[in-house]
């Protein structure tokens, strides 16, 4: 069974085709190039620009599938959470498809699709789980019971992890996005010279707000001089602060609740630190930590696919009247 | 009382932020629009979140830098929108999120400068300096003839 998947509830606009749920046949994620391949202007902004975007992106996951579109047996689309109007060119797209094509119509939330991301890449990795979603709009702290079954135990209760690495990337005067950028300068840092404050909050939420600022605080203290020769320790300090941070409530979850396996997902689980110091403390405690590929971190439309199948094997198809809901979560 | 004019308030705290937001959500009326302005870690989401509870939302309030907006509601529906990660404001047209800007709801914006000219002209702005690591000055003012208290 083919699924043709398509998400655009953020900056993204991707397309895959997968079989079976499991079997990637390809993965297109936009890119300037795509738009350059297929003869278009190539617009000097376009990401999230999803009108523009959606046909080629399309047609290309179609192609390097080796499929024609009258192959494909369902078509997934990410319904929630997101942008309205981001949300609606995919789902609006998504419904064209189906309609014309007369296939199913699977809606699948974005949140779920991160989850996904695991299960795709351990075919054998079944719940129940502890599950931890890190992007730029999320972190979540959740129990995966079943699949397509979530409790919520934590969130960020300010800024999300991924947006307080852009932030202080912003702040070290670095380009966005600020995740990956950070990730490569802090690899000649040392990330025990300054003692940046962990947020501390109770139970399983988490904050990284006032991280944020005390890296403004001790920015605001040094010169340019002094500021440019400690950025790589300044960056590297910051990321293994918040990584701590992750790790030390995720661990604390795993041994209050006896769930022994914890699956990492979302943009922040594709920072190696993060993985490193995961695994490393996971393997103190007798845990097991998951991550997906790493293609498969960053918003991409192969999760969809493979959420949606799980969708419809279980007969939850969507209607054509179905709308876009920006703030739907699956707790 | 301070009617009809700029309000400056000195906040020593986080805390105290929340609690100014919290009293000048009783000034807001349906249909209101505030522009938040300052630098990062200067308090926006803080004073939105202290507004949030004055105006009767629970929990939920969150930094919307990634996603632009997010919506609460209580008796007022609340749009919270982040223009951090804006580029152009012609990114903004595309979406039509302008459109929330003149409806029934309540409007805090933070990142405002970033979309000026497209701001609704009546308005609250609050403008956040960072005075030092914990002080902020906070200048409240309406751009109309509105005359407002907290």
């Amino acid at each position: 069974m083919l699924i043709l998947g398509i998400e655009t509830s953020c900056d993204e606009t991707a397309a895959a085709v997968v079989k079976d749920g499991k079997e990637i046949l390809s993965n297109v994620i936009y890119s300037q190039d795509i738009h350059s391949e297929y003869g278009g202007v190539v617009p000097e902004l376009a990401s999230r620009d999803h009108v523009k975007n959606i046909i080629p992106v399309v047609r290309k996951s179609l192609r390097d599938a080796g499929v024609s579109l009258a192959e494909i047996d369902a078509v997934a689309v990410t319904q929630s959470p997101g942008l309205i109007g981001s949300l609606l060119i995919g789902l609006s797209f998504a419904k064209s498809l189906s309609f014309s094509l007369d296939i199913p119509l699977v809606a699948v939330n974005h949140l779920e699709g991160h989850i996904y991301a695991n299960f795709l890449t351990y075919p054998e990795l079944e719940p129940p789980l502890l599950g931890l979603i890190v992007s730029g709009g999320h972190t979540d702290l959740l129990i995966i019971e079943e699949r397509g079954k979530y409790l919520l135990l934590g969130s960020t209760l300010d800024d999300a992890c991924g947006e307080a690495f852009d932030k202080v990337a912003n702040l070290l005067g670095l380009s966005y996005p600020g995740g990956p950028e950070i990730e490569k300068i802090t690899r000649k840092g040392n990330p025990n010279a300054i003692p940046f404050p962990p947020g501390r909050v109770k139970g399983y939420d988490f904050s990284f707000s006032g991280l944020k600022t005390a890296v403004l605080y001790y920015l605001r203290k040094l010169t340019e001089e002094e500021k440019e020769k400690q950025k790589t320790d300044i960056a590297a300090s910051f990321q293994m602060t918040a990584v701590r941070m992750l790790v030390k409530k995720s661990l604390k979850a795993m041994s209050e609740l006896k769930i022994m396996r914890l699956a990492v997902s979302g943009g922040v689980a594709a920072n190696k630190r993060l993985r490193d110091e995961f695994s490393k403390q996971a393997k103190k405690k007798g845990f097991d930590v998951y991550f997906p590929d790493v293609i498969l971190c960053t918003d991409n439309a192969v999760m969809i696919a493979a959420c949606g199948y799980d969708h419809y094997k279980k007969g939850d198809i969507s209607s054509l009247t179905i709308k876009a809901e920006p703030t739907e979560t699956i707790y | 009382m301070n009617t009809n004019k700029t309000k400056v308030i000195i906040s020593m705290s986080p805390e105290e932020t929340m609690k100014l937001g919290e009293d000048f959500a009783k000034a807001l009326k349906q249909g209101d629009v505030v522009a938040f302005y300052g630098e990062l870690g200067s308090g926006k989401t803080t004073m939105i979140k202290g507004i949030c509870s004055g105006l009767g939302i629970e929990g939920g309030v969150r930094s919307p830098s990634f996603v632009f907006l997010r919506i609460y509601k209580a008796e007022n529906t609340v749009y919270h929108f982040d223009f951090y990660r804006l580029k152009k404001k012609e990114e903004l047209l595309n979406t039509g999120y302008d459109e929330f800007f003149y409806n029934s709801g309540i409007v805090l914006l933070e990142w405002a400068d970033r979309i000026e000219d497209l701001l609704p002209e009546l308005r609250f702005d609050v403008v956040m300096k960072i005075l030092n690591e914990n002080e902020r000055e906070i200048r409240i003012s309406h751009t109309g003839q509105r005359v407002w208290s907290m």
